[in-house]
C-alpha cells in the first residue's frame, strides 16, 4: 500500500489524538481543530487532508461519549443521548461498562459503514456520476443551505446570518458568473487588496471562533476539582466484551440508521445519533426492557449509529465534492486551496477512497485504543482552568493569521481584516454562527450553480 | 562623452552579467509554479544567475516591480485578461516583452462516442447545442462557435467535463492537453491546430464562421525594468534553451505548438491579449 508512508502515519496518531482532545472540550470542535492545523493542511496531498479530517472527526466521536457519560457535558453535538443514558448509567456505578460499550459500539459503526460502503460502491458509481448534474447540485447545496437556515428556532437571524456571509463572500473578483461584486460601493480603486476578496483563515477565526470561545468564557470553570473516577470500577476485559455482545443487534440496528442518516445535510452525526436512540428507546419501551435511569443498548445504539454516520457523512464531498456541513465546507475550501479538484475521479479512480478506507479501519481501532483508557486522565484535563484553553487556542489562531497571511504576502491585509471582523464576532457571540460560515464558504459555488441552472433551464 | 560612455559601459556590464530576479504571482503547486522553475532552470543552463522571488498575488508582483530592478516572470495572455478584471494589469510594457514560450491550442469534445457528424447536424439544425468550459475561455468565445451555441461556465476545466458528462452541456470547449485527450469518457472530434491531430477535424474546416478558430493560449515571459540590452539577451537565451532536450519533450508531448514554430512579434502578442478580454 503506497500510503503506508510515515509521514501518513505521524498524520493518523496526530491528528487522531488531535480528534480525542477537542473531542474532550465542549466548546472546541474539528473545525477548530482544522484552523489550529491549517498551515500543516496547506502542505498535505489530497489524501493526507481527508485522512487528517477523517481521523479529527471519528476520534472526536470517540472522546465526546467520554465526557458525556463521566461528566454529563456533551462534547460533541451528537453526545446527547451519551448524556442522558451514559450519565445515567455513570451514576448508577457502570461506568466503565458505559464508557467501553460506547467504545465498542463507535468501531463496530465504523467497521458496518465500511463494509456497506464497499458493497454498495461498485453499483453506484454510474449512478454518482448523474449526480454531477448541475439540476442535482442546485439541489443538493440548495438544501444544505435550507437544513442549516432552518435547524433551530432562529430562522430569521439565520437567514440574516446566511446572507451577511454571502454578502462578505461577494468582494472581490468573482471567477464563475454572476459577478456581483458591488463596484459602485466597495472601494477597489483605494484598497486593491480587495478585488482578492476577504481571506477565508482570519474571517473564519473572527466570525466563528471568536463568538464561541466569547460564548464558552464563563462556561465548565466549575469543573476543576470534579472527579470523574469515583464512579469507574476497574473490570476485566471479558466483562466488557460480555456486556457488549448481549447488546449486538441495538449496534447493528444503530450502525445501519447511522450509515444512512450521515449522508443528511448538516445533521449528520447529531441525526444518527438521535434517530438510533429515539428507536432504540422505542424497543426498550414496547420489550418493557429500558431503563429510565441510564439504558445501555439505548446508549450503545446512538454511539455505534454516529460513527457509522462519521464516514458516510464524508461521501457527499469524496464522491460529489460537495460539503454536507460546515467542517466539510472548510475542508474543502482548504482542498481548493491546494489545487485539489474533489470528485469521484480524483478521489476513486485514483485509488484513493480504497486507501482511506484502509486507514479509516485503522484510525478507529488507534482511537478505541487511546479513548478508551483516557479516561482516567479526564481529570487533568478539566483541572486546567478552561479560560486557559481557550486563551491558548485564541493566541495560536491569532499567531497563524500573521502566518497565513505572510504565506499570501498579505499580513498586514489578513490582520486588518480580522480585527474589522472581530468586533462584529464578538458581538455574534450568543448566536451561532455557523449559518454564516457556509454562507461565506458555499456562496461561490451556489451563486454559480444557480446561474448555470438558469442557463441551462433557458435553454 | 564621459556620461555616455558610462551608460554604454554600464549597460554592457549588465547584460553580460546575466544575472535577473524572477517572480511569480501564482502560488507552490500550481502548473504557472511548475513552468517557471522550468524557465528559471533553462535560464541557469544558459549561464544566468537567478534570483526567485515568489509574491504570492499579481498586486504584489507589480509592487515589487517597482523597485527599479530588472525582473522577469511567466504568464498567459489569457490570464492577462482574468487579473485585469481583479484590477492587475501585467499587459508586459513597451520593451518588456521578451518571448512566446509554446501556445496550446483548444478543442471540442463531447461524452464517449460523441462523433463530428453528429455534431455538423446538431449546428446545421439550429437547436440550441449548449457547450460547458472553464471560466478561463470568455463567454464570447465559447458562444462564437455558432450562432446556436449557449456557454455553460464552471469555474475549472474538470468540473466543466464532469458537469458535460453528468448532461449539463452537449460538448465542452477545452485545451488541448494531454489529459484531455486520453481521457477514455470523452470524444473530442475538432480541434484549433493545422495538424492532423488524433484524427480530429480542423476548426477552420468544419467551422469556417468561428471567428476564434485559431485562438491560441500563448504562454510567455515578459518583464520589468529590462533594457533593451537585457531584453535582448534573455530572449536570444531564451530561444536556446527552448531548443533544449527537457523543454522540446515537454512541449511536443503535452500537444502544444513550440515558440520555434509561432514566430510571434510584441506586436501579434498584444493582438491576441486583446481577443481574451471578455
Amino acid at each position: 500500500m503506497e500510503t503506508l508512508t510515515l509521514a501518513n502515519l505521524l498524520i493518523l496518531f496526530g491528528a487522531t489524538l488531535a480528534g480525542i482532545v477537542v473531542g474532550l472540550i465542549p466548546g472546541l470542535g474539528i473545525l477548530i481543530a482544522c484552523l489550529i492545523a491549517y498551515p500543516l493542511l496547506l502542505t498535505f496531498d489530497m489524501f493526507q487532508c481527508l485522512l487528517f479530517y477523517l481521523a479529527v472527526y471519528s476520534a472526536s466521536q470517540f472522546s465526546g461519549s467520554i465526557i458525556a457519560t463521566t461528566l454529563g457535558l456533551p462534547g460533541e453535538s451528537s453526545s446527547l443521548p451519551a448524556v442522558r443514558e451514559g450519565y445515567g448509567l455513570y451514576r448508577q456505578g457502570h461506568g466503565s461498562l458505559a464508557i467501553s460499550g460506547a467504545a465498542m459500539g463507535s468501531i463496530f459503526g465504523a467497521f458496518v459503514a465500511v463494509g456497506l460502503t464497499l458493497l454498495f460502491m461498485p453499483m453506484a458509481l454510474d449512478l454518482i456520476k448523474q449526480f454531477y448534474s448541475n439540476n442535482i447540485q442546485v439541489l443538493i447545496l440548495g438544501t444544505v443551505s435550507i437544513v442549516i437556515v432552518f435547524i433551530n428556532k432562529q430562522v430569521i437571524t439565520n437567514i440574516f446570518l446566511l446572507l451577511f456571509g454571502m454578502g462578505l463572500a461577494t468582494i472581490g473578483f468573482q471567477a464563475v458568473p454572476p459577478r456581483i461584486n458591488y463596484k459602485e460601493w466597495i472601494p477597489y480603486d483605494t484598497f486593491p487588496g480587495l478585488l482578492g476578496g476577504l481571506p477565508t483563515f482570519p474571517v473564519l477565526v473572527a466570525l466563528f471562533v471568536v463568538p464561541i470561545l466569547a460564548r464558552n468564557w464563563n462556561a465548565q470553570q466549575h469543573l476543576t476539582d470534579y472527579n470523574v473516577n469515583k464512579n469507574l470500577k476497574p473490570l476485566p476485559l471479558y466483562d466488557h466484551m460480555k456486556n457488549y455482545a448481549q447488546y449486538i443487534y441495538s449496534g447493528l440496528r444503530g450502525s445501519i440508521i447511522g450509515f444512512f442518516a450521515g449522508l443528511v445535510p448538516h445533521l449528520t452525526t447529531i441525526l444518527a445519533a438521535n434517530v438510533s436512540y429515539i428507536l432504540e428507546k422505542y424497543i426498550g419501551n414496547k420489550r418493557k426492557t429500558y431503563n429510565k435511569h441510564g439504558d445501555m443498548p439505548s446508549l450503545i445504539s446512538s454511539e455505534t449509529a454516529n460513527n457509522s454516520a462519521a464516514f458516510t457523512s464524508l461521501l457527499p464531498l469524496i464522491l460529489l465534492g460537495i460539503p454536507i456541513s460546515t467542517s466539510e465546507a472548510v475542508l474543502l475550501f482548504i482542498l481548493e486551496t491546494n489545487s485539489f479538484m474533489v470528485s469521484y475521479q480524483s478521489v476513486v479512480l485514483t485509488g484513493i477512497f480504497d486507501n482511506l478506507v484502509v486507514w479509516f479501519v485503522a484510525i478507529n481501532v488507534l482511537a478505541f485504543t487511546l479513548a478508551w483508557p483516557m479516561v482516567k486522565y479526564v481529570n487533568y484535563l478539566y483541572q486546567m482552568p478552561m479560560r486557559l484553553t481557550f486563551t491558548i487556542t485564541f493566541v495560536i489562531l491569532i499567531l497563524l493569521i500573521g502566518y497565513v497571511g505572510s504565506e499570501a504576502y498579505q499580513l498586514g491585509y489578513y490582520y486588518a481584516v480580522f480585527l474589522l471582523l472581530a468586533p462584529i464576532g464578538y458581538l455574534l457571540r450568543n448566536t451561532e454562527t455557523i449559518v454564516l460560515i457556509v454562507g461565506f464558504i458555499l456562496q461561490d459555488k451556489i451563486f454559480a450553480a444557480v446561474h448555470r441552472a438558469i442557463i441551462i433551464w433557458s435553454s | 562623452m564621459l556620461a555616455i560612455a558610462t551608460i554604454i559601459f554600464s549597460s554592457s556590464a549588465l547584460a553580460l552579467e546575466k544575472s535577473i530576479d524572477v517572480l511569480i504571482h501564482s502560488k507552490q503547486g500550481g502548473n504557472g509554479w511548475e513552468r517557471t522553475e522550468a524557465v528559471i532552470a533553462g535560464l541557469e543552463s544558459q549561464g544566468w544567475k537567478v534570483n526567485f522571488l515568489p509574491q504570492g498575488n499579481c498586486s504584489n508582483l507589480l509592487s515589487t516591480a517597482k523597485n527599479g530592478k530588472p525582473a522577469v516572470f511567466f504568464n498567459s495572455d489569457a490570464s492577462i485578461s482574468e487579473q485585469e478584471q481583479k484590477g492587475c494589469n501585467m499587459r508586459p510594457a513597451p520593451g518588456n516583452f521578451v518571448s512566446v514560450l509554446f501556445s496550446r491550442r483548444n478543442a471540442i469534445c463531447g461524452p464517449k462516442g460523441a462523433t463530428l457528424e453528429q455534431f455538423l447536424a446538431r449546428l446545421k439544425s439550429g437547436e440550441t447545442i449548449k457547450v460547458s468550459s472553464s471560466t478561463f475561455y470568455p463567454s464570447k468565445v465559447v458562444s462564437a462557435i455558432g450562432p446556436n451555441f449557449v456557454h455553460v461556465p464552471y469555474q475549472k476545466s474538470s468540473k466543466a467535463t464532469a458537469g458535460m458528462l453528468a448532461g449539463d452541456a452537449d460538448y465542452m470547449f477545452t485545451g488541448m492537453t494531454k489529459k484531455v485527450l486520453k481521457n477514455a469518457e470523452l470524444s473530442c472530434i475538432a480541434q484549433g491546430s493545422q495538424e492532423d491531430i488524433k484524427g480530429m477535424a480542423k476548426f477552420t474546416e468544419v467551422l469556417p464562421n468561428f471567428p476564434y478558430a485559431n485562438l491560441n493560449v500563448n504562454y510567455f515571459l515578459s518583464g520589468v525594468n529590462l533594457t533593451p540590452e537585457l531584453r535582448d539577451a534573455l530572449a536570444a537565451d531564451t530561444a536556446k534553451f527552448l531548443q533544449s532536450e527537457p523543454w522540446v519533450d515537454y512541449v511536443t508531448k503535452s500537444y502544444m505548438i513550440p515558440a520555434s514554430s509561432l514566430n510571434m512579434t510584441e506586436a501579434d502578442f498584444m493582438k491576441s491579449v486583446g481577443d481574451w478580454k471578455p
